[in-house]
């Protein structure tokens, strides 16, 4: 085992989970995540991905039928006795004891747990936060990783929040709409990250870290590089702009009025 | 074990059991001098009856789709399945598999060879380490632990990278 800390605390705070935060929560995701889980493990979507229906439309909202109604999108719980079910993709290896069973692929909103980051761009742990008391000090979300990772969800869901305003657009559009369905909307978002992908390896200028932490610092002050150009985002104006014709190559047929 | 222990940081005893092996086992561990000889299983979730039990490490989706949690991390001789060598011949050997049939034409000859030549090289690394820890083995009636082999596994495995980064040094299992 690695050894513990100067604070006696293990090197990995996760060593000491109790796994609330496995069961507890409903994981919503980004389209990010769905396709690096569906993409690395070759699972489709509806095999580990649940629609929750929102209470508040939020950008993260997708449509699926003319209603108005939106979901987000979580990964679905396994079954179990107990009244917290956990993950799906949790392995249990008794006496409480547990790991995450897709850790190198595991969603934005789990690699950053238990930290978040304010608008002022100050990297803190949670208040809610569900872990053992002694496993997450407050310095240990200051890392630097950890706010790369936060940087990185913040991106992904910008760029998800046009993924889906994309595909909103297609449902109040479509000259078909009996053909729209939970599995159409999975295909679609399979279909932008691919592309997405080719983006971001199609020779686009994207030093990741400084880019990420420039697109999530115009975020907190309320302006998307993908809604409208940013002089301090020209460096990466190339990717940015492949990303939002990645979007608007979908529905071509729809978008001519 | 060490590895997945280092990398989950989960001690040994949470995901792997002794099982009692045949005497002349290379990577049977003993615990006294002339004493049975144990190999290490990862664990089973739940009772194993005659279908068997699933590994530890499995998850399950709710449509009924398993795969394993371990990823890379999942031991060798699970990487190289189905490959097996029968008199040199790279064959498929997936009669456990209950959802698919495997045929040799399901194997990459090259990655396949590497990963079974991967498994036999680890496998004779870990028994001379076996070999070293009983010889080490102290007179009667006096016993080692599991605790104290898993110590010993873990200071081996270390000798081994050194080695590997360039240093020296054989298998000490003296205490």
């Amino acid at each position: 085992m690695r050894d513990p800390d100067a604070a006696g605390r293990p090197a990995n705070p996760c060593a000491s989970c109790t796994r609330r935060c496995c069961h507890h929560y409903i994981v919503t995701v980004n389209g990010y995540d769905a396709w690096v889980i569906s993409s690395g493990l070759r699972l489709a979507p509806e095999q580990f991905l649940v629609p929750v229906a929102q209470k508040t439309r939020t950008p993260h909202g997708f449509e699926i039928d003319g209603s108005g109604r939106t979901y987000e999108i979580a990964l679905d719980k396994a079954k179990a006795r107990t009244k917290e079910k956990p993950c799906t993709f949790w392995v249990s290896l008794g006496e409480g004891i547990g790991r995450c069973g897709i850790y190198p692929l595991r969603p934005g909103v789990c690699q950053t747990y238990p930290a978040h980051i304010e608008a002022s761009g100050l990297v803190l742990r949670r208040d809610d936060v569900l872990c053992p008391t002694e496993a997450f000090g407050a310095e240990v979300v200051g890392a630097p990783q950890w706010r790369q990772r936060l940087r990185q969800m913040q991106v992904q869901y910008d760029i998800y929040a046009l993924a889906v305003a994309r595909w909103n657009c297609h449902v109040g559009r479509t000259a078909r709409p009996e053909h729209l369905s939970l599995f159409g909307y999975y295909n679609y978002l399979m279909h932008f990250y691919d592309r997405v992908a080719e983006a971001f390896g199609a020779g686009n200028e994207y030093d990741e870290t400084a880019a990420n932490e420039c697109w999530g610092r115009l975020l907190a002050r309320g302006f998307s590089p993908l809604a409208e150009d940013r002089p301090e985002m020209a460096r990466w104006a190339g990717l940015v702009s492949a990303v939002r014709e990645v979007a608007f190559g979908f529905f071509v047929e729809e978008l001519v009025d | 074990m060490v590895r997945i222990s280092r990398a989950l940081d989960l001690p040994p005893r949470s995901f792997v059991s002794l099982c009692p092996t045949e005497p002349d086992a290379a990577d049977g561990v003993q615990f006294e001098r002339a004493g049975l000889k144990y190999q290490l299983v990862l664990n089973k979730r739940g009772a194993v009856r005659a279908a068997g039990a699933p590994c530890i490490f499995l998850w399950k989706l709710s449509d009924g789709h398993a795969q394993c949690g371990l990823g890379a991390l999942r031991p060798l001789v699970c990487r190289a399945y189905p490959a097996s060598l029968a008199d040199g011949l790279l064959c498929a050997a997936g009669d456990a598999c209950t959802c698919r049939r495997w045929s040799v034409s399901d194997l990459d000859p090259e990655a396949d060879k590497a990963a079974l030549h991967a498994v036999l090289e680890e496998a004779q690394r870990y028994s001379l380490a076996v070999d070293a820890w009983n010889a080490a083995l102290p007179p009667p009636p006096a016993q080692r632990s599991f605790s104290e082999f898993c110590q010993f596994a873990f200071a081996a495995e270390d000798e081994y990278l050194a080695g590997q980064r360039g240093g020296s040094g054989g298998i000490d299992a003296r205490p």
